[in-house]
């Protein structure tokens, strides 16, 4: 028995040491023809870019995917919601290889050009990379960010104007956002909050969700803190103290609690927010308006209409809602189908 | 009479040794041959054939990296990982002359996730996770044995009670390493040691560990007579002659050793090391001279069929833990039950 | 006859307790010799047999075994003189009787290593010596409790030590099995084997011979020969009762029966 198992270990030994050869360094990166990824990583253009072939399981990744029109590139994806795929049909025919994780062996089956990843998981880079599959990092932190990540990938896939169009498309936005903020007198101004999935969660003054607000002319009371642009549980008691006058809970997550109960809570009474009855869930259910992605110029003129809907009212916010899938798109939806009530 | 019986038993055991080995290796050759990447057995078993004797074969390299880059050193860490957690519970049990405990139930499966994030959150390199690793397990077992001491009471019961006690202790200390790492670098490799998963083995890596699991499997197989003595209790074995002291501090520090390596190849996986010691008792006895080499056969053997299947079945990847614990638990009632009357 | 252990002035006391278990006990086995310890229970009749097998350290006086003092013995070197039968239990785990009574050989085996053919064979014979080959693939757990004492006695003797200690090996048996574990040992003792019982019976003292020792609450011992050391007036010391010997005819021996309740 004591043979037998040495013997084992022997063929395993054997086994392992012929497979150490495989790991192949990648080929050499020259000048014009890389990008760097938002890992930091120079990862060189393939020849023919414009047929790329495109995998990923972060989701983060398909509100890019769709504008910058690359859907049909797509052979496995993991989307948040069935919006994507209802309305993308390249997208309803890819397969899948992982939710957050990668499956290698699928991937490999796949068999994409790139794997589009999260930025801060190594460990998946290296693994895809073992495959002879290339890995395009993004970090869509904030604003910056998110116009990067279009540049970035307009320049790998080969789609830089379209990728320059999306750029110039949410600028015009947040110029006209601009516009309007300017127009609304200092003592008019509102402190605003957003809430994350859980109660006492909150987006920290290094999120994007906190900037939108500020960008929407609110004055974020989360401002003084920040845990490494993630959101933080400061308690509930902290939330009272700050006492805003708007609350706004994520639409990226889902929700422990409801916008109801908190209405219903007398324990929460006394925040202005409750008090006055401003409390929003952000829309929308399918395409959350306050993911670091396109659509945070939707989310930051909902906010700015909730607001001040004196100065941008329910009709201009859905002009500018049906603009915006009008452009990702080319059609509009049903307020009821993405899950929004201007009305209320 | 007597001598024919003995050797019909050696030869029942011989017999029991060569189907696990057998199992195992066909199970190997089954492995490699499927997988969500389109490989026929005969490529498989090609690509195997000219790495171990230097050959070239023509066959595309995706499918070369899928067999070498991903099956083989999957396969190969299943195979150490189940065997060594199977012999390490097998060690335990013998030493702590107690059935009911394993790795897991002892704390040093925690203690070595602890350790390793630990390693993690001050940012050290490989070799001080897993050096981190084997001193997080080796507190937690020390802790576990000291309560029994502590209260004076050394019944099966409260040994199991105090694994459950340090057990939820480093599950706190566990969230609150968790809680202090850095969510966009440290947080998700945390949180991949302390899920289990065969997904991202690099066979470099691999094989360091391998090298150091090996060293104390070897010992445990050595020292299996004495775990037998020892298992008599300390004052008998004692009075036998044994170095109760010495022989106890090398088990112990061997098995948590092989626990600590598995950890550090695929992060803590439960029930193996509880069941796999139960499964082997029922074929070949109680004594550890057979039992612990055939719990490492056995082990192997389970563990690269449920990782076969977490990777076979399904779109996504299930985590190797959900697939041992839907085994494991009723499997073990199972054991309990069809041994009800010893363990009273 | 040569001197097998020397037992002078040891005491010894649990940290956790203030009362001397063993208070300047003295006695010495020679080669052959029997020895019925007798006391109550918890008069420290097992914590002696503990401090013979160097388990338990004393805190007085020296115990030396073959000449050499027990003190600068290692487990093993005292495992090859000494056997110990020790109360009967039932372990975790239901080794064979044959893979049970082959442990008793673990003296002769190295760290590393695991009994070979000599061991096999000798287990093999001290099992058709004890007449209990039948039992060989037999989980221990399983046994009677008589069986259970036959294979204890077996693991003691298979590395044919030259003294065995008994922890109240009469314990928890029914009449009959106490009667043949007592006609083991007595054959034991004319095989040669020198032999140590402790025991609350003076019965099984006196059905043994040869010599006798009482250990009081106080930690005192004293020894001698059976029937100088039995009387009723060192009974009615130890047992606080009027237990009465009788000396019976037919058996040629006295006995030791119950006053009236």
């Amino acid at each position: 028995m004591k043979k037998a198992t040495s013997l084992l270990l022997a063929l395993a030994l054997a086994l392992s040491l012929c497979g150490c050869r495989i790991d192949a360094s990648q080929p050499a990166v020259s000048g014009e023809n890389t990008v760097t990824d938002g890992s930091g990583a120079v990862l060189s253009i393939p020849k023919n870019n414009t047929k790329t072939t495109i995998a990923s399981v972060y989701a983060v990744s398909v509100p890019f995917i769709v504008a910058l029109g690359l859907s049909d590139r797509v052979k496995a994806i993991n989307v948040k919601s069935k919006f994507w795929t209802d309305n993308d049909a390249s997208l309803a025919s890819a397969g899948t290889v992982g939710r957050g994780t990668v499956d290698l062996e699928a991937l490999a089956a796949y068999a994409p050009d790139v794997l589009i990843h999260r930025s801060n998981d190594p460990k998946t880079v290296e693994a895809v990379s073992a495959l002879g599959i290339d890995v395009l990092c993004i970090k869509t932190e904030n604003l910056d960010d998110v116009k990067r990540t279009l540049t970035l990938m307009g320049k790998y896939f080969g789609v830089s104007d379209r990728a320059a169009e999306v750029c110039n498309w949410m600028d015009t936005k947040f110029a006209y956002i601009d516009s309007v903020v300017k127009t609304i007198p200092e003592d008019k101004r509102v402190t605003a909050l957003v809430m994350g999935g859980e109660l006492g969660r909150i987006a920290g003054g290094d999120m994007l969700q906190s900037w939108m607000i500020e960008k929407a002319g609110g004055i974020c009371v989360a401002d003084s803190v920040g845990k490494d642009h993630n959101w933080i549980d400061v308690g509930v008691e902290t939330i009272f103290d700050w006492n805003p006058d708007f609350l706004f809970c994520t639409g990226s997550t889902a929700l422990n609690y409801s916008v109801d109960e908190l209405y219903g809570d007398s324990s929460w009474s006394s925040v202005n927010a409750v008090k006055n009855g401003c409390i929003y869930r952000i829309p929308a259910t399918f395409d959350a308006w306050d993911m670091p992605g396109i659509s945070c110029v939707i989310g930051t003129m909902y906010m700015l209409h909730e607001m001040y809907p004196d100065y941008f009212s329910a009709d201009e916010l859905q002009a500018q809602i049906d603009d915006y899938y009008i452009f990702m798109f080319g059609k509009t939806f049903d307020a009821s189908y993405l899950g929004y009530d201007l009305e209320k | 009479m007597k001598q024919t019986i003995q050797k019909k038993r050696k030869l029942n055991v011989l017999a029991i040794f060569l189907t696990f080995l057998f199992l195992l290796l066909g199970g190997v050759v089954l492995a490699v041959c499927v997988g969500k990447y389109p490989v026929s057995p005969g490529e498989s078993i090609s690509i195997l054939w000219s790495r171990l004797f230097g050959l070239t074969n023509g066959l595309p390299d995706m499918t070369q990296n899928v067999v070498m880059g991903l099956r083989v050193p999957r396969i190969l860490a299943s195979v150490v990982v189940g065997a060594a957690l199977s012999m390490s519970g097998a060690a335990y049990q013998g030493i702590f002359k107690n059935p009911l405990v394993s790795p897991e139930f002892l704390g040093v499966s925690s203690g070595a996730c602890i350790g390793a994030a630990l390693a993690i959150l001050l940012s050290l390199t490989t070799v001080f996770i897993s050096l981190f690793a084997f001193v997080g397990g080796i507190i937690a077992v020390l802790l576990t044995v000291s309560i029994p001491s502590l209260i004076k009471n050394r019944s099966n019961l409260v040994l199991v009670l105090s694994g459950i006690i340090v057990g939820s202790a480093l599950s706190s200390v566990f969230g609150f390493i968790k809680f202090m790492a850095d969510p966009d670098t440290q947080l998700a490799s945390i949180t991949y040691w302390a899920m289990g998963s065969f997904s991202y083995i690099k066979l470099s890596e691999l094989l360091t560990v391998l090298l150091v699991i090996i060293v104390p499997a070897v010992i445990l197989v050595l020292l299996s007579w004495w775990i037998d003595v020892l298992s008599l209790g300390e004052n008998e074995a004692r009075s036998l002659g044994a170095n109760v002291k010495l022989i106890r501090r090398i088990v112990i520090t061997c098995s948590t050793i092989l626990t600590a390596g598995s950890v550090c190849i695929a992060g803590t996986i439960g029930w193996v090391g509880l069941i796999i010691p139960h499964f082997g008792r029922m074929l070949v006895g109680p004594s550890n001279r057979r039992l612990i080499p055939l719990c490492g056969l056995i082990g192997g053997l389970f563990m690269l069929l449920v990782d076969t299947l977490t990777r076979t079945i399904g779109v996504a990847e299930m985590p190797v833990s959900i697939l041992t614990g839907i085994i494991g638990a009723p499997f073990y009632c199972w054991l309990l039950f069809r041994q009800r009357r010893t363990l009273s | 006859m040569s001197i097998l252990f020397d037992i002078e002035n040891v005491s010894f006391t649990y940290p956790s307790l203030k009362r001397k278990v063993l208070d300047s006990v003295n006695f010495k086995i020679s080669e052959g010799d029997v020895l019925s310890v007798l006391g109550r229970n918890g008069s420290g009749k097992s914590t002696l047999l503990n401090c013979m097998l160097g388990i338990l350290k004393t805190q007085g006086g020296a115990i030396s075994l073959s000449g050499k003092f027990l003190h600068d013995m290692s487990e093993r070197e005292i495992a090859s003189v000494v056997g110990y039968v020790p109360q009967s239990h039932v372990p975790a785990f239901g080794y064979t009787v044959f893979d049970f009574v082959q442990m008793g050989c673990a003296s002769r085996i190295g760290l590393f290593s695991h009994p070979g053919r000599k061991e096999r064979d000798d287990t093999a014979a001290v099992l058709s010596e004890m007449k209990i080959e039948q039992l060989a693939d037999r989980p221990y757990t399983e046994l009677s409790g008589g069986e259970q004492q036959q294979a204890i006695i077996a693991r003691a003797i298979v590395s044919r030590p030259r003294i065995i200690l008994f922890d109240e090996p009469t314990a928890h048996l029914d009449f009959g099995n106490q009667l043949r574990v007592l006609r083991l040992i007595k054959d034991l003792s004319e095989k040669g084997f020198a032999v140590v019982i402790t025991t609350h019976n003076p019965d099984h003292a006196m059905l043994l011979g040869g010599r006798a020792a009482i250990l009081d609450r106080q930690g005192h011992l004293i020894s001698g020969k059976v029937d100088d050391i039995v009387t009723e007036a060192s009974l009615k010391d130890v047992y606080s009762s009027d237990l009465k010997l009788k000396y019976i005819e037919e058996f040629g021996r006295r006995v030791c029966v119950y006053p009236n309740l």
